[in-house]
């Protein structure tokens, strides 16, 4: 084994490129993996009477303003859609997704910090 | 066993060698390829790849939206949907002349007005006695949008094959950098797509939203009368103040004539007796701005392409009116998709602002407009 100086130098810029490509590569992977929060649409019921709110899913048909079937159960009268709007849900999906995008994160890093040992070694 | 690894680093300056030749010999070759014009032909072949694939996604937004209308529409039992559906797409708006301004806006008034009536006919031909006006209105918005995503896909397909066929790699090159912005828009018009065939109210619907609220909160003494085509006001009483708030007839998808209401309901009354017109729309924000913030100014607050916004300026000016404005802030994306709850937040901050406006510029006894400005699907009166 008589590496010489200079073959080593050209070692550890081949080593250092592929390291590089790498590193894009993960980078790249990770970043498309990046997914919206999921959203849903809800519709706030108001009693016209007493202000008492109630909140459930949006279904067709619903716009602000409508009366719908709905009673209030303090007064009895119909209860009449109030706001409608989107709100982000965290879901358990999505915390263990994030959960699992940190761990990738760590796992890209270790790999990487890897890839430095093995030339530093071999610069030795 | 050191042997058998000699190849490798037996000889390690001829490795070395081997290296520096061979990386040599491909710097030269792509040097010359730079020079012959080779390497801009690769670059504008992976240009043409990427603005393909994302044509494709385009094309895919365009159809889906296409597939929705027609769905909705022969669920109705809508006639020669086919029919309807090859005329929206590809209708055109031309310009009005501009070289000669007398009278431009009177005849951009025109051609918007017709454009708009003539595809409302359009689906009320097609859907016959079962028309109901929410479901045309909402079935028009949707044509416009996939009448929008139509133009832009062609007319990316149009500057790349212009960029190919007479090989100018700027073209590409520079429909490939606004390629994300194009795409962008595209995402939104092709969400927003799916919140309007719902019915869900878009973040453009906070200034009607406002004057729903407004409307619930106050006292009613008339109304709501639609004074215009898909226009409305009531008339409120606030603090010994008498409100007129005007607002596009809901829950429909549609902008109303906001600009000709305020002008009628001027013109109708005693004009020395309005002391302001308070207008309220979604403002576009600029980026790092919070969602649902609002601001005060003056002016019309109005992104109309101009007929409406300008008969509410020439009336105020005509009998000295003075004119605010309340903006609630959000994106491009989030003024066409659902609505918020940030800005639903906003909207009820814009009425108590507004509250707070009438009774500190105007005196007991005057009568002030409130505009609720934007399109008010889902929200009705
Ligand atoms: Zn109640």
């Amino acid at each position: 084994m008589n590496l010489d100086l200079y073959t080593l130098y050209m070692l550890s810029m081949v080593i250092l490129s592929i390291a590089m490509v790498v590193y894009m590569v993960f980078a790249t992977l990770g970043s498309r993996g990046k997914r919206e929060p999921e959203k849903k649409v809800v519709t706030v019921l108001r009693c016209p009477r007493c202000g008492y709110t109630k909140t459930r899913d949006f279904r067709e048909g619903d716009y602000v303003g409508k009366v719908v079937d709905e009673v209030c159960p303090k007064c009895g009268i119909s209860l009449v859609v109030d706001a409608i709007y989107e709100e982000s849900i965290t879901s358990l999906n999505q915390v263990l997704r994030n959960k699992r995008k940190q761990e990738g994160a760590r796992k890209t890093s270790s790999q990487l910090k890897g890839l430095t040992r093995i030339c530093c070694a071999l610069r030795r | 066993m050191a042997n058998a690894t000699s190849p490798w680093f037996g000889g390690g300056s001829d490795l070395a060698t081997w290296i520096i030749a061979i990386s040599i010999l491909i710097s030269t070759i792509l040097s010359i390829f730079a020079f012959l014009g080779v390497a801009q032909g690769f670059q504008l072949r992976i240009w043409k790849a990427q603005i393909e694939s994302k044509l494709r996604i385009l094309e895919s937004y365009r159809d889906e939206v296409r597939d929705e209308v027609r769905k909705r529409l022969e669920k109705l039992g809508a006639r020669n949907v086919e029919e309807v559906l090859s005329t929206a797409l590809d209708y055109f708006v031309i310009s009005p002349v501009s070289i000669e301004p007398t009278d431009i806006i009177k005849r951009l008034e025109r051609v918007l007005r017709t454009e708009e009536e003539r595809l409302e006919a359009l689906v009320a031909r097609s859907l016959g006695s079962r028309a109901d006006e929410v479901v045309i209105k909402n079935a028009v918005t949707l044509l416009a949008i996939a009448n929008a995503l139509n133009i832009l896909y062609k007319y990316i397909r149009h500057i790349l094959l212009t960029g190919i066929k007479t090989r100018n790699a700027l073209l590409v090159a520079q429909l490939w950098m606004l390629l994300p912005f194009y795409m962008r828009i595209a995402k939104a018009y092709y969400d927003a797509s799916k919140v309007i065939a719902k019915g869900i109210p878009i973040g453009d619907a906070a200034g009607p939203l406002a004057a729903y609220k407004l409307m619930r909160m106050l006292p009613r003494i008339e109304g709501p009368i639609e004074i215009t085509k898909d226009t409305i006001y009531s008339i409120h009483e606030y603090e010994n103040r008498r409100i007129i708030v005007v607002k596009a007839k809901g829950p429909g998808s549609t902008v109303g004539r906001p600009g000709e209401a305020v002008e009628k309901i001027v013109e109708t009354l005693s004009p020395s007796s309005i002391a302001s017109i308070i207008t309220i729309d979604a403002a576009l924000k600029m980026e790092g701005e919070p969602t649902g913030s609002i601001a005060e100014g003056t002016g019309v607050a109005m992104g109309d392409p101009g007929p409406e916004k300008i008969r509410i300026e020439r009336i105020a000016v005509r009998h000295k009116i003075p004119l605010y404005a309340i903006a609630i802030k959000m994106g491009l994306e989030e003024a066409i998709t659902a609505i918020k709850k940030e800005i639903v937040e906003g909207v009820e901050k814009a009425v108590e602002h507004a509250k707070r406006l009438i009774i500190e510029e105007t005196r007991p006894g005057d009568t002030i407009i409130v505009v609720g400005v934007g399109n008010t699907l889902g929200v009705a009166q």
